[in-house]
């Protein structure tokens, strides 16, 4: 799998799925995307559809709603696909942690390959750990 | 020979390798254009290499049948667009009317696309598969006017080889059909402001949406391919091909300049609606393609 997984670092779509945010994280994944953090040079890309994603961030708490989809959503991708939590909702859940419509952390739902926690994460930190992620894969 | 034609020099081999380099230079151009980075030279193989180790799904309630042959249907019709005109531009060998050949072959491939998106049971590619059908009618009467203005220059020969003598560029008539040529170009390849079948942010990659794996990696192979072949033809059928090592220069440079005119209309305009494209294709340009080969019929 050496090769392979060499060529894989260079090429990650990632697919952006909201959990029941409070749309502080997404914003700040929009910014990945904006010519100042410019995400390509890396070869990583955004795509509309799971089909496509080597990639699942996750944002959010993990409401009882979104959840069953986000297990489906796990379900439809093509493997190998790699989960990565993006802000402290997904792993304590912050300010949402006594909701009554909660149903993460989200490592309860689906295996989780690794998290960036941050009340929101700021870009130079999620790029830091998709590179990680990257370097992971070694 | 043939074998080694289709697959080796301007068939597979060779167009897909200028193929994966022209999308390259798309990618970077529309990068320098918003002030980014953009991707290095080799990210298109890489894309396409990781997507040949990746799990293919077939969706349940699609005909898997015609699912997982349209995308062969399209890569197998753009490698015989890809040698014939290699064939014709770059080795001198003639097919009788292969002119013809190539319109066909340029129109399978969006048929094969309108296909495999509705074999593939997903509302988005439905609608992507019905764009992609409205944008062949509308772009096809227009495209075939516009080649027909270098075969009514070159006295009705629908040879590539009979073409190839006397630019179209020269004249009048040639210039304004190089430019419709280009808005056909720029619907075929589905770039903005047509861009309607793949729209990303819209209907979230539309025609491709439920494909994964190799078979997305067919699409993509397609794709680049395309990026080769059709400014290629655009290019060949109104600047010639000149004689010698200075004349494939000259070739390439007209080459590039196709390409990049391309580029520069995707990223200075957003994307239009459905209607719009219909109105604009067949109210405004139709027209104007009619006007222009009558201009040129006449020797203007």
């Amino acid at each position: 799998m050496g090769i392979y997984n060499r060529i894989l670092k260079k090429s990650l779509w990632v697919f952006h799925v909201s959990a029941s945010p409070c749309n502080n994280c997404d914003i700040e994944i929009l910014d990945l995307l904006t010519p100042g953090y410019d995400l390509e040079r890396f070869g990583i890309k955004l795509v509309g559809s799971i089909r496509h994603a080597d990639v699942l961030l996750i944002t959010g708490m993990g409401g009882c709603k979104i959840s069953e989809r986000v297990i489906r959503l796990y379900n439809q991708a093509p493997k190998p696909i790699f989960v990565v939590a993006v802000g402290t909702c997904p792993i304590g859940g912050a300010t949402f942690k006594d909701s009554y419509s909660r149903c993460g952390p989200l490592d309860k739902l689906i295996p989780v390959d690794l998290y960036i926690p941050g009340c929101p994460p700021k870009p130079e930190t999620m790029i830091e750990g998709l590179l990680r992620l990257l370097g992971r894969l070694d | 020979m043939i074998a080694v034609y289709t697959l080796l020099f301007p068939g597979l081999v060779f167009s897909l390798f200028c193929g994966m380099i022209a999308w390259w230079i798309e990618r970077k151009l529309s990068a320098l254009f918003q002030h980014r980075v953009g991707p290095p030279w080799y990210q298109n193989f890489v894309d396409f290499f990781k997507l040949m180790g990746k799990e293919s799904i077939v969706p349940e309630d699609s005909a898997s049948l015609m699912y997982t042959i349209a995308p062969m249907i399209a890569f197998a019709s753009i490698v015989s667009f890809a040698t014939v005109l290699g064939g014709a531009v770059f080795l001198k060998t003639e097919i009788a009317g292969d002119l013809i050949l190539l319109l066909y072959l340029s129109s399978l491939i969006s048929t094969a696309i309108f296909l495999g998106a509705s074999a593939s049971a997903n509302v988005y590619a439905a609608i992507g598969a019905s764009r992609e059908l409205k944008m062949l009618l509308s772009d096809e009467l227009v495209f075939i006017m516009v080649v027909l203005v270098p075969v009514a220059k070159s006295g009705f020969s629908f040879r590539l080889g009979g073409l190839f003598d006397n630019p179209a560029i020269a004249s009048f008539s040639g210039i304004v059909a190089y430019i419709l040529g280009l808005l056909c170009i720029q619907a075929k390849l589905a770039l903005q402001p047509f861009d309607l079948p793949e729209a990303e942010t819209e209907i979230a990659g539309g025609v491709e949406i439920e494909y994964s794996g190799v078979l997305l990696g067919i699409w993509k192979l397609t794709k680049g391919m395309e990026f080769f072949v059709y400014p290629l033809f655009l290019s060949v059928l109104f600047f010639g091909v000149k004689k010698g090592f200075s004349g494939l220069l000259l070739n390439v440079l007209f080459y590039f300049l196709t390409l990049i005119l391309l580029i520069v209309m995707k990223n200075v305009n957003p994307r239009v609606t459905i209607e719009k494209m219909l109105n604009f294709f067949w109210k405004i340009l139709s027209p104007l393609a009619l006007i222009v080969l009558i201009i040129a019929l006449f020797g203007g």
